[in-house]
């Protein structure tokens, strides 16, 4: 999937749901329903800013038996790359946005005989998709929600009217945290457990299911961790020549993009696999969850929508 | 061996991680499940808490009874030996009704019956990646005519005449984990009494 396959979309609506959180309501230009998704899909935005395109994965919140306009919620990250800042400050209803055709890395599995849903915070979005297909299928299903405050978090009122004794929550700065032991033990044959939040939760979950003898097969994570920012460096694409600037901010992939190439990628976060790209000479600091520790080594190969050079030049195989 | 669906199968070992242990087996595959019992007597009596229930359930065959060994084990399990494979199928249900996520199964036999074992397991919702397979004892395989569906338990040939349409149909590796056999297709459909020599391939 490439920037190609883009979706022209209006914002429809904004509305401010915590104090760093906005939803932002996309309808399509013109007018056609949008592409069918399943609950955990995300799409790709891209957002026209002054001085660059900032392209941001986000979780489809809204129900996928809608589709005449998608759902996202954005948490303002102050410190990040400037896609949510610019989402939160100069984004109106009524500009246009693109986004990517939906793609699902942390899809419900059909064959579960119940689901627990653990959310961490703005974690939350994906599973709000989910938790439509989980109610219209009569399903068996828990959900836990960890937050550091009521205050600051959405869609609490909401979950707790819509799921009842399904939905638990936990606000940590009141003293109640989630125990991914005591909701893991004693679940019956057929459970799968899928986590979506901080790297910390994410961990604590995993390995404990892991412990608990869980197979990898029932254990479904989901982080989108913001590709990091570093050292400039020269990135020289073979083929053609080009020798291009990332510079501290930015990732291979948004130089690449933004300089009318269309390389393949999907979820730009490190972990779907799609833009995969060999390394012909240079040093890589990887930051991806895809390549095995071994391909690490090698820098052989890297992922190139969070991945960034250790050296001044890389040249790779494009 | 060319084809994904063929199953493969390992030595069975003890899971540490898993919560609860099911060990199964027919015949010489009671050997498989001493070793494991073996393991998880290793771990000392301290872990014994930690490592949960564990249940053995043995059918013996013609080919070996390893019920004294396995009742006798230092471990003291208490094992269900079942008179046919439906009692130990039963047997299973009856386990499987209160085990929890975190259950390992350890199952080893022959082909048709680690399958019967797996088919079972899988009603009760536990995946393949829960499940242990360990192959023992005659490698017969479990087959069936993909022209009439009848299927033969035990085929050791490459070649064989179906026992429901009487054609003579050859073995393929083509497996099936839904059904817990292989495939087998007319051997001389082409040339009708063309049929290649037959050999003990699966013995």
């Amino acid at each position: 999937m490439s920037a190609v396959d883009s979706i022209p979309v209006r914002v429809a609506a904004i509305e401010t749901v915590s104090p760093f959180i906005k939803t932002f309501t996309l309808e399509p230009t013109d007018g056609g329903p949008l592409p069918a998704f399943s609950g955990g899909s995300h799409v790709v935005v891209t957002m026209q800013g002054r001085d660059k395109n900032h392209r941001n994965p986000y979780s489809l919140m809204s129900s996928p038996y809608e589709r005449r306009f998608y759902q996202i919620s954005v948490r303002r990250e102050d410190d990040g790359r400037g896609g949510s800042k610019f989402l939160h400050g100069n984004v109106r209803v009524g500009d246009q946005l693109f986004v990517s055709p939906p793609a699902n890395l942390f899809a419900l599995n059909e064959l579960g005989r119940r689901h627990i849903l653990i959310a961490g915070g703005i974690g939350i979005t994906p599973f709000l998709s989910q938790l439509y297909e989980l109610r219209a299928q009569d399903s068996d299903y828990a959900l836990h929600y960890a937050y550091r405050r009521a205050d600051d978090t959405a869609f609490l009122d909401r979950l707790a009217a819509e799921h009842g004794e399904r939905a638990h929550f936990y606000e940590s700065s009141q003293g109640h945290y989630l125990d991914p032991g005591r909701i893991l033990a004693e679940q019956p044959l057929g459970t799968h457990v899928y986590v979506c939040g901080p790297e910390g939760l994410i961990d604590t979950v995993v390995t404990r299911a892991r412990r608990l003898g869980w197979p990898a097969s029932h254990i479904h994570a989901e982080e989108f961790a913001a590709p990091p920012s570093g050292r400039p460096f020269t990135v020289v694409l073979d083929k053609s020549g080009d020798e291009l600037e990332v510079g501290p901010d930015d990732t291979v992939l948004d130089v690449l993009e933004d300089n009318g190439y269309a390389p393949d990628c999907s979820c730009r976060g490190g972990v779907c696999g799609e833009c995969e790209t060999a390394v012909i000479t240079g040093e890589i600091e990887h930051h991806d969850d895809y390549l095995s520790e071994e391909v690490k080594r090698e820098h052989s190969r890297m992922m190139i929508c969070v991945s960034r050079a250790a050296s001044e030049r890389v040249v790779l195989d494009l | 061996m060319g084809i994904k669906s063929k199953p493969e199968y390992r030595e069975l070992e003890f899971d540490g991680n898993a919560t609860r242990h099911v060990l199964l087996a027919a015949g010489p595959g009671g050997d498989a499940l001493l070793r494991v019992l073996d393991q998880a007597a290793r771990l000392g009596r301290d872990a014994d808490a930690a490592r949960g229930p564990l249940d053995v359930l043995y059918l013996p065959s013609a080919e070996a009874d390893l019920s004294m060994r396995l009742r006798s084990h230092a471990l003291g399990v208490d094992a269900v030996v079942a008179p046919d494979r439906r009692g130990l199928e039963s047997a299973l249900r009856r386990v499987l009704t209160k085990a929890v996520m975190g259950t390992r199964l350890y199952v080893a036999g022959n082909e048709a019956f680690v399958w019967a074992c797996v088919n079972v397991a899988r009603e009760a919702g536990i995946d393949d990646d829960e499940v242990q397979r360990e192959r023992c004892g005659s490698l017969a395989r479990p087959v069936q005519c993909v022209h009439c569906k009848t299927t033969d338990p035990a085929v050791t040939t490459n070649i064989y005449v179906c026992p429901g349409c009487g054609l003579h149909v050859f073995v393929r590796d083509h497996f099936s984990r839904r059904l817990g056999v292989y495939q087998s297709v007319c051997v001389d459909a082409e040339a009708p009494g063309e049929v290649p020599a037959i050999e003990e391939v699966y013995p």
